[in-house]
């Protein structure tokens, strides 16, 4: 367990030291420039030259590259070009957590409904439970994120004025930007609940559990659910770190003062800094949920045997 | 008897209103961060709008727009109108109650032109002795126009005589700041305690990303005058987040509303429009055929129909521009009417006279007529307005114009690379003189991009540079709308404006002529 375990660490560096190189020069070779003008107005060309030499980027690019490689070795993910004394680690411990509050409570939301929600669907298989189920999800991967958060918005604190329009101060400025982020998931996990369900009660164990004289809420709970539940257990890993990375539109919609929007601004904004220390942020969240789960795995379904 | 009257007057709730002034606080939304609260290294719309809140120059622009005393309580001009000598105001002091000296305003200024400062804002010093010099690190900073004589007299010496050199002084980049706070440990703008300015109000709090609370700040020199007590800036970038908050009244106003927002409040009190001294225009490349060719610039340019592209496309009120000088800047001798309104538009829509240019330079109905391409950003907005134009073009001149669109920062490097036929640009101005919008047409300016050159314009510039006589500058400046109407090097589109929208319970808010909201002077009733 524990070889396997520094092995996929061991992948998990090797990802990111990839990531790294890749991100660096990608953003590199995008036309324009952190300083290059993006309005009407030209700052004079012997402003900009000053300017980039202050951020070192009047250097050669590889020589920025081993600068910028040494640095975050020391866990300095650098200075943001467009926020004036502001480091990009600032940025990521100041937006992370905002980000990752809404996205904790999307996560369980998301959980906690497309699970039931797949179940059921599945045990009523043909039934009104079941398309109901499945209309929602079809419904809920299919409108795009922007829609429905500014449906949200509109139907929620304009028209019923129940709720607040931007901030995050007290519960009710949670339920819009949860709810708009948790609709998707929910509906994915509704569908993969059910399809993997169904392959599952299909199974002949589950047809000795039946005939054993277990109750079917017993069969379900102790024998299906086990199995049903590793496609999802699958798919928690990406969702954990998408959704604890924040999202643009949520999060520019509702205000939210976290990281996806900082990081989708960064990439318009050509912050090199941030883009990168964002980017290696996120990766690395990303490796070490797919760890975790690997790990989770070997816990819920003793056939996987990661030793070998 | 009285006793029981006015206890079934408090129960009808008809005293209330005579005891309980409103809350003299104001929730703004503003939409995006303010990129920087250091004055002088600011050269953007947004954070000006929230340092003038906090800061304050020699002078400042009142409710007309006109430069009032900021800082300072006068000055007084020499014979070659090339010497100002200030006084700073008694009393003026910073938000921690020491006295602002003319030493603040000498280290702030030479902050700016200090190429070491690196400031995006450093140009605006170019008006001062030795000002471009000295950005550009030919001239040591010490022999920049600006001395301190004594804590309260400041002699500022300019390269030319300058008559709006006061409306120059509102700007961020001429404000003050603290040496010994900039030079301090951390960075000054960071800590609410070393950030100290002297302007209507003080930074309380601050969460980046969130909000900006403002105090009335009780040691500004007009304290008395500024009647707000909190201003709570909300970022809220999202217009139709602005929208919503201002509609369920969590915010009292919000500035330059979506198309959406315009509608529901067009025509109501709650809209304001203030002009903008700027104006959208498209860039010919005049070194490429076909718009090498004087005739064809000024075909193009006369056969659309601005009003349309207003009416259908922006679906505003901005004014079509048929001229070069925005309004919103006054004429240097009829001081009190719009340069615009006194000397009339240079520029007269005729699509026969269109067609006619476009036969004399060899493309009759559009036959012949080369490959071109009109490119803009990539918004609805900016490409509704390229289709329009397209159409009007083929329809009028029989000509066929592509669309290219890139993304802000590819656009503006195509634009400056001269990699295009027309390019939508634009410009706004700095004070309220033509200067501000006729100079950027001068062949020894780097905000050319349509690569056109007039020795005529160049001369009739240049001697307004020189000169301080208001009725040579106006004409001067006519003759070279004059020739930039016949030339074409741009062909203006539309004048812009600034807006507000805000409850009727708001009063005095409104925007400066450079599109800054002004809060010094906004109360609610």
């Amino acid at each position: 367990m524990l070889g396997y375990i520094l092995k996929r660490i061991w992948a998990g560096v090797i990802t990111m030291i990839t990531l790294v190189t890749l991100t660096f020069f990608l953003t590199r070779a995008i036309p324009g420039g952190p300083f290059s003008p993006a309005a009407e107005r030209k700052v004079p060309e012997e402003v900009i030259a000053q300017i980039e030499q202050r951020y070192g980027l009047d250097q050669p690019v590889s020589v920025q590259y081993l600068r910028y490689m040494g640095n975050l070795l020391h866990g300095d993910l650098g200075v943001s070009f467009q926020e004036l004394d502001v480091s990009v680690n600032e940025i990521v411990a100041r937006g992370f957590p905002v980000s990752a509050r809404v996205g904790f409570v999307a996560t369980l939301v998301a959980l906690l409904l497309g699970i039931p929600l797949g179940i059921i669907s599945a045990l009523r298989r043909g039934k009104w439970p079941d398309r109901a189920s499945m209309i929602f999800a079809t419904v809920g991967i299919s409108i795009p994120s922007f829609v429905l958060t500014v449906l949200l918005l509109y139907l929620f604190a304009v028209v019923l004025k129940w709720l607040p329009t931007f901030g995050l101060t007290t519960w009710k400025h949670y339920l819009l930007p949860v709810t708009g982020l948790a609709v998707a998931p929910i509906a994915y996990i509704a569908r993969l609940m059910r399809s993997s369900m169904l392959e599952v009660m299909r199974q002949d164990y589950i047809r000795t559990a039946r005939a054993k004289g277990l109750s079917e809420l017993m069969v379900v709970l102790k024998h299906a659910l086990r199995n049903a539940i590793i496609p999802v257990v699958t798919y928690l890993g990406p969702l954990i770190a998408t959704l604890l990375t924040g999202s643009f539109v949520v999060e520019r919609i509702f205000s939210i003062p976290g990281i996806g929007r900082d990081y989708v601004s960064s990439i318009g904004d050509r912050d090199y800094a941030v883009i990168l220390g964002v980017t290696i942020f996120f990766g690395a969240l990303v490796v070490i949920m797919n760890i975790l789960v690997d790990i989770m795995y070997a816990v819920i379904d003793p056939r996987v045997k990661i030793d070998e | 008897m009285k006793m029981r009257l006015a206890s079934v007057l408090l129960s009808l709730g008809l005293l209330v209103p005579l005891a309980a002034a409103p809350p003299q606080k104001l929730v703004y939304a503003l939409g995006g961060e303010a990129q920087t609260l250091d004055p002088n290294l600011n050269e953007w719309f947004r954070a000006s709008t929230v340092l003038k809140a906090l800061f304050t120059g020699l002078e400042k622009l009142d409710p007309n727009g006109r430069p009032v005393p900021g800082m300072a309580s006068g000055y007084k001009l020499d014979k070659t109108k090339t010497i100002y000598t200030f006084t700073i105001a008694e009393g003026a002091k910073w938000s921690d109650g020491k006295p602002v000296t003319a030493q603040d305003f000498e280290y702030s200024w030479k902050r700016v032109a200090n190429p070491k400062t690196a400031s995006p804002a450093s140009f605006y010093l170019y008006y001062l002795k030795n000002g471009k010099a000295v950005v550009e690190g030919k001239v040591p900073v010490d022999q920049l126009g600006v001395q301190a004589l004594d804590a309260r007299t400041l002699k500022v010496t300019l390269e030319n005589p300058t008559p709006y050199f006061p409306d120059l002084l509102c700007v961020t980049a001429y404000m003050p700041v603290r040496k010994d706070l900039v030079e301090g440990p951390e960075p000054w703008t960071k800590n609410l305690k070393t950030f100290i300015g002297n302007g209507p109000f003080r930074l309380t709090e601050y969460k980046p990303k969130q909000h900006y609370i403002l105090t009335k700040n009780p040691y500004y020199l007009d304290a008395a005058k500024v009647k707000l007590d909190t201003l709570d800036i909300e970022v809220i970038e999202a217009q139709e987040a602005q929208l919503a908050a201002y509609q369920t009244n969590e915010i009292q106003a919000f500035e330059d509303p979506s198309v959406e927002g315009l509608r529901k409040y067009q025509g109501t009190p709650e809209l304001n429009a203030f002009p903008r001294i700027g104006v959208y225009f498209y860039d010919f490349n005049t070194s490429v055929r076909p718009f090498n060719d004087a005739r064809v610039r000024r075909a193009f340019s006369i056969s659309i129909n601005r009003a349309q592209l207003v009416k259908n496309i922006l679906q505003t009120s901005e004014k079509p521009a048929l001229g070069f000088v925005p309004y919103g800047i006054n004429h240097g001798v009829q001081t009190t009417k719009a340069f615009r309104d006194v000397v009339g538009d240079p520029i007269k829509e005729d699509i026969g006279e269109g067609r006619k240019l476009m036969a004399a330079a060899g493309y009759p109905n559009g036959q012949g007529f080369p490959k071109a391409t009109i490119i803009c950003q990539a918004n609805q907005q900016a490409k509704d307005l390229c289709q329009a134009l397209q159409a009007m073009w083929k329809t009028n001149l029989g000509v066929t114009v592509d669309i290219q669109n890139f993304e802000p920062k590819v656009y503006w490097g195509q634009l400056h690379a001269g990699n295009f036929n027309i390019g939508a640009d634009g410009w706004s101005g700095d004070y309220s003189d033509p200067m501000t919008n006729l100079e950027i047409f001068q062949s020894s300016q780097n905000t050319q991009n349509n690569r056109w050159s007039n020795p005529a314009y160049d001369s009739l510039i240049e001697a307004n540079h020189k000169s301080s006589d208001q009725k040579v500058r106006m004409a001067n400046f006519v003759a070279a709308e004059k020739i930039l109407a016949t030339d074409m090097p741009v062909m203006p589109a539309y004048y812009y404006l600034a807006r507000v929208v805000c409850k009727p319970s708001v009063k005095g808010l409104f925007k400066t002529y450079l599109g800054h909201t002004c809060f010094e002077y906004a109360h609610i009733e």
